[in-house]
């Protein structure tokens, strides 16, 4: 896969494979690439060249993008409406019934500040209140854009859990980090960017033959 | 042919520039010579005949603009026409030679308007002796050139990256879509409103001569705008890969 | 071309799949989420209404203005108040997305952009309506117009003219996003684009102030105007919805 901003590729010929259950980091200086490959990913940016699959499925068609979960440093939500306005936006775009709001409120400790508007939020709450937007409709994949940077330590330990739970349904977790992880301990395999191309692939991550 | 090595191809390729430099030389000896030929037919073959035959005759010095008139809005609405389909084109294929196209479309097609739109009034005022009238015809190319040039400050605003081509190519789309509109807006605006005679005499009886003079400024102001187009093209492949080059040897120095 | 970068392949989890969510469904969650946001914090409401107002008031002072003049310019300045306070409207639209990147969630999620587009287009459409409505009779008591004027008529011209300029504005608005001097740009690329649909909503309405003149064929033009760029719009919501 190839991306190309302009004539300018951002990535070049990045392509692996990751099986069902793993978590692997994403590793790699800044500017190397790691936020466009996860927005690719999610279907946010296209592929110049090559494709992104999904279960079998390309990222375009909208039951790929039932399958994958994005937190990003950003919440995705909107700071004017509460936790729970904003789940219930995100469960309509999903084609999701309103009763999975309160489940993927619990799935995350967040039900205390429910009604809170998101702007009113601390950085930690604000954070749990992105990861159950993010997993909201049980993606099969989770990809973690710096999730976990700017957050405290009992935060990032909540959040530990709940991605681990995540992962023991058999769920893939795809997290990207500039420095060692809050995750390092928990992955079973990485990839590394450097100028947009693919330098290692450690672990579980398996290749795509061409 | 198809060349094994890469010492052949090189020098292939150099054959290939030299003789696209040649041509590019026989096309500007070309299209300067059109020119003086279309200036000698406007200025001195064609009669000195007014197309607006109430007028004296002394007056008819002032229609000799209409041969470069007429052809420069002939070039900018040609222009502006290979900006639409470069824009769709893009919009298909995702190709920067086609946003290199609609540039170029675009760039070309405003200059030849305002040609257009700066010799009219020069005529108009002592004809009619004003320098501007709402006629239906002079308000609908005001309004394209206006849009066109909107759509170059949209070029100009927006940083350039992927976005530029695609946001452009959008707002061709829906410009174009919005000439007949106009078209249709205007005219009925303006017979609503009382206007000035224009046209005195049948537009259509054109004296052989002037018809000559006409075509030749026609094929000599097409050919300029081509060759303009050309460069334009040109500069922006130039200019794209620039931009890519420059990062790459950023990206290598860190 | 590369090979393909696929992710966790274990087939035969479609069945706990959600149904695909539905375009009305997606575009009436947009329009009451984005009506439910204007209503809390009723910037956008409160900054058009006034600064129509002024426009109103600023041009009874450079006019002096009488039942003559509203006789002869009255739609002529009834839309121009509409046209700017409607671009305090349009410029927002797409930008109370960015603080928290909530466009990003909307990109990555299955929903169709077309449908976010008509959700954000109805919704400005609303407002401006609103705002309109509400500054009509403030419109009758400084202009003094002429009693033969047809006021139903003026506000169905007022809808269809609106709606046109709602219908390209959003689309603008989402163009203009991400560029240097978004709320410059927007007017540079609405206005050129309006034109003909601004002759005919003015026309119109003079028509139908002085109760004399041609007004089917201008309204026949606004709603032309209306299909043709509602279709255009919506048939490329995907390429001016796109990330940053």
């Amino acid at each position: 896969m190839t991306r190309y901003f302009g004539d300018w590729p951002a990535l070049r010929q990045v392509s692996f494979r990751l099986p069902a259950g793993a978590l692997v980091l994403l590793l790699g200086p800044n500017g190397a690439g790691k936020s466009t490959l996860l927005h690719i990913l999610a279907g946010a940016l296209r592929a110049s060249e090559g494709e992104v699959k999904i279960e079998g499925l390309p990222i375009g068609d909208g039951r790929a993008r039932q399958r994958v979960g994005l937190l990003a440093h950003r919440s995705l939500l909107h700071p004017d409406l509460t936790v729970r306005e904003n789940l219930a936006h995100y469960a309509a775009l999903y084609g999701l019934q309103g009763s999975e709001v309160t489940s993927g409120l619990d799935r995350v400790h967040a039900a205390a500040f429910a009604d809170m508007a998101v702007a009113e939020l601390s950085q930690g709450m604000r954070q749990k209140a992105a990861l159950a937007r993010a997993l909201l409709h049980s993606p099969r994949v989770l990809l973690l854009d710096e999730a976990f940077s700017s957050l405290d330590h009992r935060t990032v330990e909540e959040l530990r859990e709940v991605l681990q739970a995540f992962r023991a349904e058999g769920r893939t977790i795809l997290a990207s980090t500039h420095t060692e992880s809050q995750l390092s301990d928990l992955a079973d395999g990485a990839l590394e960017l450097d100028r947009g191309r693919l330098q290692q692939r450690r672990g579980c991550v398996e290749a795509v033959l061409a | 042919m198809a060349s094994t090595t890469s010492q052949p191809s090189h020098a292939q390729a150099q054959v290939d520039s030299k003789a696209r430099q040649t041509g590019w030389t026989a096309l500007i000896i070309l299209a300067l010579l059109l020119m003086e030929w279309a200036l000698v037919e406007a200025l001195k073959i064609a009669p000195p005949i007014s197309i607006v035959a109430k007028h004296p005759h002394k007056m008819a010095i002032y229609m000799r603009i209409f041969y470069v008139h007429v052809p420069a809005f002939m070039a900018g609405f040609t222009a502006f026409f290979v900006n639409f389909l470069a824009s769709a084109a893009y919009l298909w294929k995702r190709s920067l030679k086609s946003d290199a196209l609609a540039i170029a479309g675009a760039e070309v097609g405003v200059v030849f308007t305002s040609i257009g739109l700066i010799t009219g009034p020069i005529w108009a005022k002592p004809i009619w002796g004003i320098w501007w009238t709402w006629d239906p015809r002079l308000t609908l190319t005001l309004v394209l050139w206006v849009m066109y040039v909107s759509y170059l400050m949209l070029r100009q605003l927006t940083p350039t990256n992927e976005q530029q081509p695609r946001l452009a190519a959008a707002l061709a789309i829906f410009f174009f879509f919005d000439v007949p509109i106009d078209y249709m807006a205007i005219r009925w605006w303006r017979t609503q409103h009382p206007q000035p005679v224009l046209f005195g005499g049948a537009n259509s009886g054109l004296d052989p001569r002037m018809a000559t003079a006409l075509w030749c400024g026609v094929a000599a102001f097409l050919l300029l705008a081509g060759l303009l187009f050309r460069l334009r093209y040109r500069l922006e492949c130039d200019r794209q890969r620039i931009a890519v080059l420059r990062r790459e040897a950023a990206l290598r120095e860190t | 071309m590369s090979a393909p970068i696929s992710t966790a392949s274990r087939p035969g989890t479609a069945a706990e799949r959600p149904p695909a969510p539905k375009f009305w469904r997606v575009w009436a969650r947009i329009v009451l989420r984005d009506i439910k946001l204007e209503l809390r914090s009723r910037e956008a409401l409160q900054a058009m209404l006034f600064y129509a107002l002024l426009i109103i008031i600023i041009f009874s002072f450079a006019f002096e203005a009488g039942a003559e003049l509203t006789s002869r310019v009255g739609g002529a300045l009834l839309w121009v108040a509409f046209l700017f306070a409607g671009l305090v409207a349009l410029d927002r639209v797409f930008l109370r997305e960015l603080p928290e990147a909530s466009l990003l969630g909307f990109q990555i999620s299955p929903a169709s952009r077309t449908a976010l587009l008509a959700g954000k287009f109805t919704a400005s459409f609303l407002l401006m309506i609103a705002v309109e409505l509400l500054l009509l009779p403030l419109f009758a008591i400084f202009f003094n117009p002429p009693p033969e004027a047809r006021w139903g008529m003026i506000i169905l011209v007022l809808l269809a003219g609106t709606w046109a300029l709602a219908a390209s504005g959003t689309y603008f608005s989402a163009l203009s996003l991400h560029t240097r001097y978004r709320a410059l740009l927007l007017p540079l690329l609405l206005l050129p684009l309006a034109i003909p649909a601004i002759v005919a909503m003015v026309q119109a309405t003079q028509h139908l102030l002085d109760g004399q003149g041609e007004v089917a064929y201008w309204l026949r033009l606004l709603v032309g105007f209306d299909i043709l760029y509602t279709t255009l719009g919506l048939a490329l919501a995907d390429v001016v919805i796109q990330t940053e």
